[in-house]
């Protein structure tokens, strides 16, 4: 009999529009799992920030994806390049105090357009863009005073070019 | 170990004994990479990192940017404990990229 009831109230009757309070649970349940709040002991909840270190960390998960799934692998980009991580690596760049920090936007960038590297070999339509992205390469490879882990990953800018020279052949 | 890998920045300062107290996982990640040429000693390390990942992310639940830190430490230099027959490269970085959401502090 409660069963039926119960099933008869969530079919006919939204249950938001009837218990305001479960749906002030609800939305304030919701709030840990996206993050936007944490328990935090006595204090209650609180407003997360994201500090330096999670942004910074955020930006070597999206640096593994690549990694790993584009370059390691054919699987598909598990972290895809997004405004995200281009906020974080730009407040990384901005606020960190390490002496590679300012060029994680580089490294973005050079991920991102490895992404799409990717994203042509499996297209031939996308070839036109390969001089651009190699010419890019060449510009970022050139500047000065770059970190050895930035260096290695512009060595699959080789790798770019030589795939330019089979497709075109 | 910051020069080569960015993302996670451990001060020259730090030692073991305050890694072991604050970062924990941290701590146990750097001993799987670093006992590369010491087989059964990173095979304890190893499984010791996955059972500590295994309890304390999918059995407690529990989210901090010590795990997500670890595990980036862990995949960086994942060729040096690198065994075919209990390979979760893709599996780790899945769990990573769950951690590396807004709610990571």
């Amino acid at each position: 009999m409660l069963r039926s009831f119960s099933c008869c109230t969530w079919l006919l009757v939204r249950v938001d529009q009837v218990y305001a309070e479960f749906r002030l649970i609800r939305v304030t349940g919701m709030l840990p799992e996206l993050g936007l709040t944490a328990w935090d002991g006595k204090a209650g909840f609180r407003v997360t920030t994201q500090t330096i270190d999670a942004q910074r960390a955020l930006v070597g998960t999206y640096y593994l994806s690549c990694g790993i799934c584009v370059l390691g692998t054919s699987q598909p980009q598990m972290l895809p390049h997004g405004d995200c991580i281009i906020q974080a690596a730009a407040h990384v760049a901005r606020y960190g105090e390490q002496p590679g920090d300012k060029h994680l936007m580089s490294l973005v960038f050079v991920m991102s357009r490895i992404e799409k590297v990717r994203l042509a070999l499996s297209s031939k339509g996308s070839l036109h863009e390969w001089p651009r992205i190699q010419r890019e390469f060449d510009e970022l490879s050139a500047m000065p005073g770059l970190p050895p882990w930035l260096q290695t990953t512009l060595l699959y800018r080789y790798v770019i070019s030589s795939a330019t020279k089979f497709w075109l052949c | 170990m910051s020069r080569l890998c960015p993302f996670v920045i451990i001060a020259d300062t730090t030692t073991a004994e305050a890694l072991l107290q604050h970062h924990p996982f941290i701590l146990c990640a750097i001993l799987v990479i670093t006992t590369a040429y010491e087989v059964p000693e990173q095979n304890a390390f190893d499984a010791a990192f996955r059972e500590l990942l295994a309890k304390t992310v999918i059995i407690e639940g529990k989210r901090s940017l010590d795990y997500l830190q670890g595990l980036l430490i862990y995949l960086s230099w994942h060729q040096t404990s690198f065994r075919h027959e209990n390979a979760q490269v893709f599996q780790l970085l899945h769990m990573a990229i769950g951690k590396s959401g807004p709610g990571v502090r």
